[in-house]
C-alpha cells in the first residue's frame, strides 16, 4: 500500500460533479503535483485529502489509515495556502510557534523550534515582525515554515507561489524543493502552471475534468502524452487530426488523433532526407521570440504547424519563406481522444 | 437574511422606536419596565446596523474562512480558532465600530428625551431646557460635547492610521 492512497474517491459540489473516481497513489518520501486548468479539481483534491472537504465517495488512506472522516485537526497534515493565511495579529515567531503550542509543547523547545524553522527558510531577521510588513515572497516561507514546523506526516501546497513574480518564483521552487528533499516528507503540490511541475515534481498527475489524466514522471508526461488533453496541455504539441496528417506525410495514422512536439521538427533551405523521417515542404506564416527559442508559425498543405529552434541569429526564416521540413516517425505520437 | 434582519433598525425612527417600546413595556412589572433597561436596549437595536457593518467588514478584511482552516490544520477546534485568531485580528475593526456607535448615541436626544429625560437630565436635554438663556455655562456644556465628539473621532483616525502605518512599515 501507499503513504497516501485515494481510492475512488468522488466529490459533488451541489449538481456539479468535481472529483470523478479518482484513484492515487504517494509513496513516501515523494513530491506529487497535480496539475491541470482552473476548475479541474486538483485543489478539492488537495482539500479532501486536508479534511478541509468532505468525500462523498471513496477512501482516504494515510500510512495504511483510513482518514476519509477523520477531523482535519487530528490528520497531522501541514498546509500551504495560496493566500498563505498568515495571522495578521500574531508576529512571524508567533505565528510558527501556534502549531506547537497546541501540543502542550515547553516553552523554550518552542523557540528552539521557531529558530530552527526560521533558519531553514532563511527569515532569522524577521522574527519579530508582521505578516503584514513582509514581502509576498517572505509571507511564503513563512507560511510553508509554519506547516513543516509541526512536523506533519504531509506537506501540501495548494498554488503557493501563484502570487508571486517570476524571478522570485524560481527561487522558491528550488527552494521549496530543496527543504522537501531535506526533509524527505510526502509532498503534494497543486499547480496549473506546467513548467512549475516538471521543475519541482517526482511525479505528476494530470487532471481534467476531475479525472486523471495521466500520471508519470515530468519526462514520462512530458514526451509521452496518452490523451489529445495531455498532449495540448503540457508543453506545446501540435496536435494533428488523422486527416491533417495525411496532407502532411501523405500517410493515414490508425485514424487516431497525432501529437508532434515542436522542437523535433527540424527546418532548412534544402531538403535533407533522413532515415525513417517524414520530409516535406512548409512556408513560414509567423515568427515568435520566446527567449532562447524562436517558434514558427508553418503552413504546410493547409494544416498549421508549430516549430521551435533554439535563437540563433544565422537561422532566421522571414515570413513567406519556403523551408523544408524533416520529422522522426518516432516523434509522431497517437494519443487517445479521452483517458481510458 | 442576517444582513436583512440587522439592517432592518435603520428603516425605523428613532422616535417610533421609543414610543412603541415604551408603550410595549412600561408598566408591564418586567425588567423592561425599567428606564435604563429600556433605553439600553433600544440603543442595542439602534447600534445595530452600525455594529453589523463594522464587524462584517472586519471579517472579511482578514479572509476569516481562510484563518479558521489554517488554525484547523494546524490542531484547534473552530472555537479556539475564533478566540486565539479571528477576535484578536478583528479588535480594532469592532473597536472603531464601537467608538462610532458612541459618537453616533452620544449626540442622540430624541430616544433619551422619551424613555428617560422625566427621570434622568442628560446633556443634551440641559442644552435643551436652557436654549434660550445665554450663559457660560452653556457655552461650556456645548464646546465640552463637541470637544468629546472630536475626541471620538480623532481616537478613531489614529486607530486606522497606526494600523496602516504598521502595515506599511
Amino acid at each position: 500500500m501507499s503513504y497516501i492512497e485515494f481510492h475512488n474517491i468522488n466529490k459533488y459540489f451541489g449538481e456539479n460533479h468535481v472529483l470523478r473516481g479518482i484513484d492515487l497513489g504517494v509513496e513516501e518520501g515523494e513530491l506529487v503535483t497535480l496539475l491541470g486548468p482552473s476548475g479541474c479539481g486538483k485543489s478539492t483534491l488537495l482539500r479532501c485529502l486536508a479534511g478541509l472537504e468532505e468525500v462523498q465517495e471513496g477512501s482516504v488512506y494515510l500510512e495504511g489509515n483510513e482518514i476519509t472522516h477523520m477531523d482535519a485537526r487530528l490528520r497531522r497534515i501541514g498546509m500551504v495556502f495560496q493566500q498563505y493565511s498568515l495571522f495578521p495579529n500574531m508576529t512571524v515567531a508567533q505565528n510558527l510557534a501556534f502549531g506547537l503550542k497546541i501540543q502542550k509543547m515547553k516553552k523554550p523547545e518552542i523557540e528552539r523550534n521557531v529558530d530552527e524553522a526560521l533558519a531553514l527558510v532563511g527569515l532569522e531577521e524577521k522574527k519579530n515582525a508582521y505578516p503584514g510588513q513582509l514581502s509576498g515572497g517572505q509571507q511564503q516561507r513563512v507560511a510553508l515554515a509554519r506547516a513543516i514546523i509541526t512536523k506533519p506526516k504531509v506537506l501540501l501546497l495548494d498554488e503557493p507561489l501563484s502570487a508571486i513574480d517570476a524571478k522570485l518564483r524560481r527561487n522558491l521552487q528550488i527552494e521549496i524543493r530543496k527543504i522537501q528533499k531535506n526533509l524527505n516528507i510526502t509532498t503534494i503540490f497543486v499547480t496549473h502552471d506546467q513548467d512549475e511541475a516538471m521543475i519541482m515534481s517526482d511525479r505528476i498527475c494530470l487532471l481534467n475534468e476531475g479525472r486523471i489524466e495521466q500520471i508519470g514522471t515530468p519526462i514520462e508526461v512530458y514526451t509521452a502524452p496518452k490523451t489529445r488533453f495531455a498532449a495540448g496541455f503540457i508543453g506545446n504539441y501540435n496536435v494533428i487530426e488523422p486527416e491533417e496528417f495525411e496532407k502532411i506525410t501523405g500517410e493515414r495514422r490508425e485514424n487516431r488523433v497525432i501529437a508532434i512536439r515542436p522542437e523535433t521538427i527540424a527546418i532548412s533551405r534544402q531538403r535533407t532526407e533522413r532515415p525513417d523521417s517524414y520530409t516535406f515542404e512548409g512556408r513560414v506564416v509567423e515568427s515568435r521570440s520566446r527567449g532562447s527559442v524562436l517558434r514558427y508559425m508553418l503552413d504546410v498543405n493547409g494544416v498549421e504547424l508549430s516549430a521551435d529552434t533554439l535563437f540563433r541569429s544565422f537561422s532566421i526564416y522571414e515570413n513567406g519563406t519556403k523551408v523544408w521540413l524533416s520529422l522522426e516517425k518516432r516523434n509522431c505520437l497517437t494519443v487517445e481522444e479521452r483517458a481510458v | 437574511m442576517v444582513q436583512v434582519l440587522c439592517l432592518i433598525p435603520t428603516t425605523i425612527n428613532g422616535i417610533i422606536l421609543a414610543t412603541s417600546v415604551l408603550a410595549t413595556y412600561a408598566g408591564s412589572g418586567t425588567i423592561f419596565a425599567n428606564r435604563i433597561v429600556m433605553l439600553a436596549l433600544i440603543y442595542c437595536v439602534f447600534t445595530l446596523p452600525m455594529t453589523y457593518q463594522g464587524i462584517r467588514n472586519s471579517l472579511y478584511a482578514v479572509n476569516t474562512p481562510a484563518l479558521l482552516e489554517a488554525a484547523e490544520i494546524l490542531g484547534y477546534r473552530k472555537f479556539h480558532s475564533y478566540v486565539t485568531v479571528v477576535i484578536p485580528s478583528i479588535l480594532p475593526g469592532l473597536c472603531n465600530s464601537a467608538l462610532m456607535c458612541f459618537a453616533g448615541l452620544f449626540g442622540d436626544f430624541a430616544i433619551i428625551k422619551i424613555i428617560a429625560s422625566s427621570q434622568y437630565e442628560t446633556a443634551q436635554s440641559y442644552l435643551y431646557r436652557n436654549r434660550a438663556q445665554d450663559t457660560q455655562e452653556l457655552s461650556a456644556a456645548v464646546v465640552i460635547l463637541l470637544l468629546i465628539t472630536l475626541l471620538i473621532n480623532y481616537c478613531v483616525h489614529r486607530s486606522q492610521n497606526s494600523k496602516k502605518e504598521r502595515r506599511e512599515a
